[in-house]
């Protein structure tokens, strides 16, 4: 681990993107433009000679965070500080000597490379355009040396793209990265569209290089075998936040936050014997136009902290939140379940609808698949009652009655950043001393085997 | 075993007997087999020649098992799905073997009566959901079709069905979702409803291909324990082709791994996995990264894929293969038992 000052340093960094964002949308009084929340206040730094592993499932901004480190986006908010300069504040001319010192290598080595360039035109260039090398014949040498050195071979030169194998394509966009002898390389999924032997090549061949030539390296990947492999540290995004960083084996060995456990445990492994327990979510990624309140996770989240005197188990708790999140949505439909049940039944009462509501939403959990709960007397009064408002159109009351009765901090407030020990900091308020497991007996994923 | 054999030894561990009768007959357990694919040769006449992408396989499935086809891109393994469903079209041809399914040969099927096995006895899900969907139709008209044409189920019935069919592979507020369209489903709830489809008939056979590979880690798991359970509770065995040997070892009974047109090693997964006996599974399974701990180094397999349209004469895999003699590249070795139900196509038993 390196003692250096950080290389590049990232304070609240947002990009947002915008959707309806026309002439006619805003002048129009009654029209808002949506924002899509790519990256949502990242800070980060990367230490010189380290690599940063940034992991997240599709979606959740690590790419726009890769692309508007290297001032490919131009961020909407924050500052991102490499070395002295501050990369937000320079002139194009200052952008381009920038461009030298970091360089990026791309997911898709088929759509990265200029098909109609020899792999020769494509390494030249970049040493025209910054001034490296004094001839034309200096440049080509040093681009075969570079290609000597990425294993493919300088008798490649004169070759266009097409030729080449899927790996192979991806050494030359590696060899095209170091033309310009860059400090910071930003990779971008480098590995995801290889082949399992293809990619253990091209991980030596970036070990290596990173060690020969001092890079510090961030690696955005969604494969957390690949990032335990390469990476000293590792921060994990979710809907364009940093959940948790820390070092990697402390991350894999402990995390600290709900998020990063169920990655970890859903992980694969190639080995038939393994009994890990798995975690596994409900739902899909949440929209990052409309983020979830509080804690962004919390809607899938095993963990979310119950009320202070909830005194059943922690399943039951997910499901009530789940059901008040469906309804807040609009997502439950009373008129569709009387049309569903009238098939079945002649006449169809509020009550009915009321029980094959409860009965599909709360004790089957929306899934066949997932285990039925038992709900509490008190709670499933209460639940009635919601269900019954809504059942009468006012969805609004419905809501509120719910909101009253269960509510959750994650929901209400944003977490803080936690240290849980040295370079380990998480994004969760289980790590806060208030609602620390300790003083919350009930906190634990599987109630029903108690 | 002939004595010739039996007896030499050197560095590589004993020698393996050869082939004596079909492959299959090497294979074959005792019950009989809800599929078994016998020398299946599918090959595609393109302008730079005849491609034998696949070159004899034979495997087998039983009744509620799950068999991993495994391998990388190109080695085959989609081309013998869709080989099993009779899927393969021009330029691509079946021209040769067996595919027996329920004592039958699908083979020598006619249309017709392919049409009524397909979606009724085997069905199939494919990699790319949004694909694989038909945008114009809603996903309870889509789920439901097969129950229309194999059932005779009237449209409001088969909605009613496709409505509990979404609801048993998790699909939220199905009764809304049902009249939603594919572009309004997330990846994940696509294959869901993909999955839905290829239930709706209750086959005794599911074909997977790259079923999760396009997803999230969090969304595979989803979708792997939905595709596990339904294999317990309604006994239906699958054939799941993928690359990823991780999703091998978490969900199948037994492997078959692929390589250049061919299965190389054959058997149980545990046996396979802990003991693999042929140098490519080898070779594969120490490139693949365990996430539980960090390796200092990959043994990367070196070399290129054989060009399957003038394949080696030997065994295919004898140009990267660490430990292939001279031998090697004149025999074309094939599935031969290395253990107790474990197979594997290489001259020695244990090489390493």
């Amino acid at each position: 681990m390196s003692t250096h000052e950080p290389l590049l340093s990232l304070d609240g960094v947002k990009k947002h993107f915008y959707e309806n964002d026309g002439l006619l949308t805003r002048i129009q009084p009654g029209k808002q433009r949506t924002a899509v929340r790519a990256v949502d206040g990242v800070d980060l730094d990367l230490t010189a000679g380290t690599t940063l592993g940034i992991v997240g499932e599709s979606g959740c901004g690590k790419s726009t965070l890769a692309k508007t480190v290297l001032q490919l986006l131009e961020p909407t908010d924050g500052s991102i500080q490499y070395q002295e300069t501050d990369l937000t504040e320079q002139s194009d001319r200052e952008r381009r000597a920038f461009r030298s010192e970091a360089q990026m290598i791309f997911q898709d080595p088929f759509s990265s490379l200029n098909p109609r360039y020899t792999v020769k035109e494509t390494l030249v260039e970049p040493m025209k355009v910054h001034d490296i090398g004094d001839s034309k014949d200096e440049r080509v040498e040093r681009a075969q040396e570079l290609l000597d050195r990425v294993g493919l071979g300088a008798e490649y030169i004169d070759r266009y793209p097409h030729e080449f194998s899927g790996g192979q394509r991806q050494r030359i966009a590696i060899a095209r990265a170091l033309t310009v002898e860059p400090n910071l390389i930003v990779a971008d999924e480098p590995v995801s569209a290889l082949d399992v032997s293809v990619q253990a090549q091209i991980l030596n061949l970036l070990r290596d290089l990173r060690e020969e030539m001092d890079l510090t390296m961030l690696f955005i990947s969604h494969d957390l075998s690949v990032v335990r492999q390469i990476c000293d540290e590792v921060a994990v995004m979710y809907l364009g936040q940093i959940v948790e960083r820390a070092q990697t084996k402390e991350l894999f060995e402990n995390p600290a936050h709900p998020y990063t456990e169920v990655l970890v445990s859903s992980i694969p492994t190639p080995d038939p014997t393994d009994t890990r327990e798995k975690i596994t979510l409900t739902g899909d990624v949440p929209t990052p136009i409309n983020p979830p309140s509080g804690c962004r996770f919390h809607t899938r989240c095993p963990k979310v902290i119950p009320d202070a005197d909830w005194a059943y188990s922690q399943e039951v708790w997910r499901r009530v939140l789940r059901l008040k999140k469906e309804v807040g949505d609009g997502e439950i439909q009373p008129s569709v379940m009387r049309e569903q049940l009238s098939k079945e039944q002649a006449d169809v009462s509020a009550d009915d609808i009321v029980s094959a509501i409860f009965e599909e939403h709360v004790v089957e959990g929306g899934l066949t698949s997932s285990d039925r709960v038992a709900v509490p007397e008190p709670v499933k009064a209460t639940i009635f009652e919601a269900l019954s408002l809504l059942v009468d159109e006012s969805e609004g009351a419905a809501y509120d009655l719910l909101d009253q009765e269960f509510s959750s901090v994650c929901e209400s407030a944003v977490p803080e950043q936690h240290s849980v020990s040295s370079d380990h900091r998480s994004v969760c308020h289980l790590r806060g001393d208030e609602y620390a497991p300790e003083s919350q007996p009930e906190i634990d994923q599987q109630p029903h085997d108690r | 075993m002939s004595n010739e054999y039996a007896a030499s030894q050197d560095d590589h561990g004993s020698r393996t007997a050869p082939l004596d009768g079909s492959e299959l007959n090497q294979i074959e357990r005792d019950e009989q087999a809800l599929l078994s694919v016998d020398n299946l040769q599918t090959r595609f006449n393109t302008d730079a020649g005849v491609v034998q992408a696949v070159d004899g396989v034979t495997f087998e499935i039983q009744e509620g098992e799950i068999l991993g086809l495994v391998g990388e891109s190109g080695c085959g393994k989609s081309v013998t799905s869709r080989s099993v469903m009779s899927l393969v079209e021009s330029p691509g041809e079946i021209h040769g073997g067996r595919i027996m399914f329920d004592g039958e040969n699908l083979l020598e099927k006619s249309n017709a009566e392919l049409r009524d096995i397909r979606g009724e006895d085997i069905s199939m899900i494919f990699q790319e959901p949004m694909s694989a969907l038909n945008p114009v139709f809603d996903v309870g008209w889509q789920i439901g079709e097969p129950l229309r044409i194999h059932q005779d189920l009237s449209n409001a019935a088969s909605r009613k069905r496709a409505v509990e069919l979404m609801r048993r592979v998790g699909i939220p507020s199905a009764e809304d979702r049902v009249d939603a369209f594919p572009h309004q489903f997330s990846g994940g709830m696509r294959q869901r409803a993909m999955i839905a489809m290829a239930l709706a008939c209750e086959p005794d056979l599911l074909i997977a291909d790259e079923p999760t590979t396009s997803l999230d880690v969090t969304i595979e798991a989803q979708i792997l324990e939905i595709i596990e359970e339904l294999n317990e509770r309604q006994n239906m065995a699958v054939m799941l082709i993928t690359h990823d040997l991780g999703v091998v070892a978490e969900v199948c009974d037994r492997v078959a791994v692929m390589y250049a047109g061919r299965i190389v090693e054959y058997g149980d997964v545990v046996d396979v996995f802990k003991n693999p006996r042929h140098p490519y599974t080898k070779g594969l399974l120490d490139c693949v990264p365990d996430p539980r701990e960090q390796q200092d180094t990959f043994t990367p397999i070196d070399g290129q894929v054989p060009d399957l349209s003038d394949p080696p004469e030997g065994c295919n895999f004898a140009d990267r293969c660490p430990f292939a003699s001279a031998e090697c590249r004149e025999t074309d070795p094939r599935l031969r038992a290395v253990d107790d139900d474990h197979y594997s196509a290489c001259i020695w038993e244990d090489p390493a």
